[in-house]
C-alpha cells in the first residue's frame, strides 16, 4: 500500500476527482478541463501497475518498472484512448495534445515515480516518523 | 577477488561503497544501489523458481512421434516465451483501462 502512498499519485487522482466532479455539476474548469486528466492519467495507471506488481507478483518494495512497462502502458493508452474509441465512440475525441500529455506524463512516472520504497523515502514523505 | 568502488546512491545521493554486485546497498539510507538491476532480478529468479517447478505446458512421452514431439516441443518454448509476469501486468492493465474508460465515458 506504501506505493499508492505517494504524494503524486494522491494529487493526480485528487485532480481527476475535482474535474469529474466539476463537470458532472455542470461546472467545467476553464481551460484545463480537457487536458489535466490526461496529463496525470500516466502516473496514476502507472502508479496502480507498479503497486499491482510489488504487492501480487514480486513482492518486493524495491521493485520498480522496467523502461519497456512504462512504453507499454503509453502506448497501449494512446491506442485505446486515441485511436480505437474515438472510431467507435462519439464520446471519446482524438487529440494530438492529450498524446503529448500522455508521454510527458509517462517520462514523469519514469523520472520521478518510479523509485523503490526505502526508508529515506518513506521519511521525507511522512509516512513514517522515527 | 572482490573490488570495492565508491558511486553515489540513486536514493540519498551521498556516496557510498559499491562492488558490483545486485544486492549491494547504500551504507547511509539503505536502499539498493542499482534498483532497476535488482528488480530485473527479482523477476528472473521468480521465472527461473516457475520453471523448475513445472518444467513443460506438455509433456514428452516416449510413445509420441516425431511430429507430435516438435508440435510440443514448439508449443513448450512458444509459451514459455511469454513469462506469466508479464502477462499479469498486460491483464491487470487491460482490466484498468477497461474501467478506466467506463468511467470517463
Amino acid at each position: 500500500m506504501k506505493t499508492l502512498f505517494n504524494g503524486w499519485f494522491i494529487a493526480g487522482c485528487l485532480i481527476w476527482l475535482i474535474v469529474q466532479t466539476a463537470r458532472r455539476l455542470g461546472h467545467p474548469l476553464p481551460v484545463i478541463n480537457g487536458y489535466i486528466n490526461d496529463a496525470v492519467a500516466i502516473p496514476v495507471i502507472a502508479s496502480l501497475g507498479l503497486w499491482f506488481q510489488r504487492v501480487f507478483m514480486i513482492k518486493n518494495d524495491y521493485y520498480i518498472l522496467a523502461r519497456w512497462h512504462v512504453v507499454f502502458i503509453v502506448a497501449y493508452v494512446i491506442l485505446i484512448f486515441e485511436i480505437l474509441l474515438p472510431c467507435f465512440s462519439k464520446t471519446y475525441t482524438s487529440d494530438w495534445i492529450d498524446m503529448l500529455l500522455y508521454i510527458i506524463g509517462g517520462l514523469f512516472f519514469y523520472k520521478v515515480m518510479n523509485k523503490p520504497i526505502t526508508y529515506k523515502n518513506l521519511k521525507s514523505r511522512n509516512i513514517i516518523n522515527l | 577477488m572482490s573490488h570495492a568502488n565508491e558511486i553515489k546512491c540513486p536514493s540519498c545521493g551521498k556516496w557510498t561503497m559499491w562492488t558490483g554486485r545486485v544486492d549491494d546497498k547504500c551504507i547511509d539510507c539503505g536502499g539498493f544501489l542499482e534498483p532497476e538491476r535488482f528488480s530485473r532480478d527479482a523477476e528472473k529468479k521468480i521465472v527461473k523458481g516457475r520453471r523448475i517447478k513445472d518444467n513443460h505446458y506438455f509433456d514428452l512421452r516416449p510413445t509420441d512421434g516425431p511430429v507430435q514431439r516438435e508440435v510440443k516441443l514448439f508449443f513448450n518454448s512458444m509459451l514459455w516465451g511469454f513469462y506469466y509476469l508479464e502477462i499479469a501486468f498486460f491483464v491487470f492493465m487491460t482490466a484498468l483501462l477497461a474501467v478506466v474508460g467506463i468511467i470517463a465515458a
